[in-house]
């Protein structure tokens, strides 16, 4: 039998007209490494200008992200905003399962699965 | 809101170094919510998940104050920060959160079955925590839950009130 999807999310750039993101549907929680990369490729898909307005943010999901300690499940959600505008963001959505998890817990849910 | 604020008018400024600054932000923010929903027979619960898988509370409110309205099948999400230079004292718009993509067994139960896989519209706000935004905040909760202004109506009421 095929294995459920269970865990899912995005990461967003939203606020000022733009609405980018990168999303995850897996078997397995998100790693840690994995939603840094999902972070990195929502941010080169950016415009200079819509990078440059979100800099801080970026680097305030990067740091949430790992310091995460044992995954977070859902839902959750976590908005870095540029507080000198409106709603110029980055949020991180967990929608269903874990995230953020390093590849050590991962091997440990895999093995307590198993047995 | 006007961007020049002086430090007396912050409340709990220490909210952010202080783990028991932060929980009394917290009972502030129920406390408020608490008065304005009486008599109004409205419920509400929290929403998100509140601690890392290791059990680690997160102190960085952000939010500091999340609450879901099964009767209205609408979130209310408080951000809290310190201001830096420039930056606005309160903000706030409506984003929307996707029920269908959740597990069946964690989706929030609304009033109306019928809107039960619906995704939820939030009003999320964000601010520097003075007496009056708290005010301005409690409004704009009133309008969106109480009165249950839709969406639009509600996103014309942030543009006029909210960020100028």
């Amino acid at each position: 039998m095929a294995k459920k999807k269970a865990h899912r999310g995005r990461i967003q750039a939203q606020g000022g007209g733009l609405e980018a993101s990168e999303s995850w549907h897996q078997e397995e929680p998100l790693t840690k490494q994995k939603g840094l990369s999902l972070l990195q490729r929502l941010k080169n898909r950016l415009s200079a200008k819509d990078r440059e307005l979100r800099n801080k943010q970026f680097e305030d999901a990067e740091r949430f992200i790992k310091g995460v300690d044992g995954g977070v499940d859902a839902p959750i959600r976590r908005t870095f905003q540029n507080y000198k505008t409106q709603d110029i963001r980055v949020d991180i959505e967990v929608w269903s399962g874990r995230a953020f998890v390093t590849i050590i817990i991962l091997i440990i849910i895999g093995l307590w699965l198993l047995y | 809101m006007a961007t020049v604020l002086n430090n007396d008018q912050l409340l709990f400024p220490d909210f952010l170094d202080d783990q028991e600054v932060y929980q009394q932000v917290e009972v502030f923010w129920r406390d408020e919510l608490h008065k304005l929903l009486q008599n109004t027979g409205l419920a509400y619960h929290s929403f998100y998940t509140q601690e890392s898988g290791s059990g680690q509370k997160d102190y960085s409110g952000n939010p500091i104050f999340d609450a879901y309205f099964p009767d209205r099948h609408k979130l209310v999400r408080i951000i809290q920060y310190l201001p830096e230079h420039g930056d606005l004292l309160l903000s706030a718009y409506i984003d929307h959160w996707p029920v269908a993509e959740m597990e069946g067994s964690r989706r929030p139960q609304p009033k109306d079955p019928a809107r039960s896989l619906d995704s939820i519209p939030e009003l999320v706000i964000a601010l520097a925590l003075t007496r009056e935004h708290a005010d301005a905040v409690l409004e704009l909760i009133r309008m969106w839950v109480i009165e249950d202004l839709e969406e639009e109506k509600m996103e014309q009421v942030l543009d006029k009130n909210v960020g100028q």
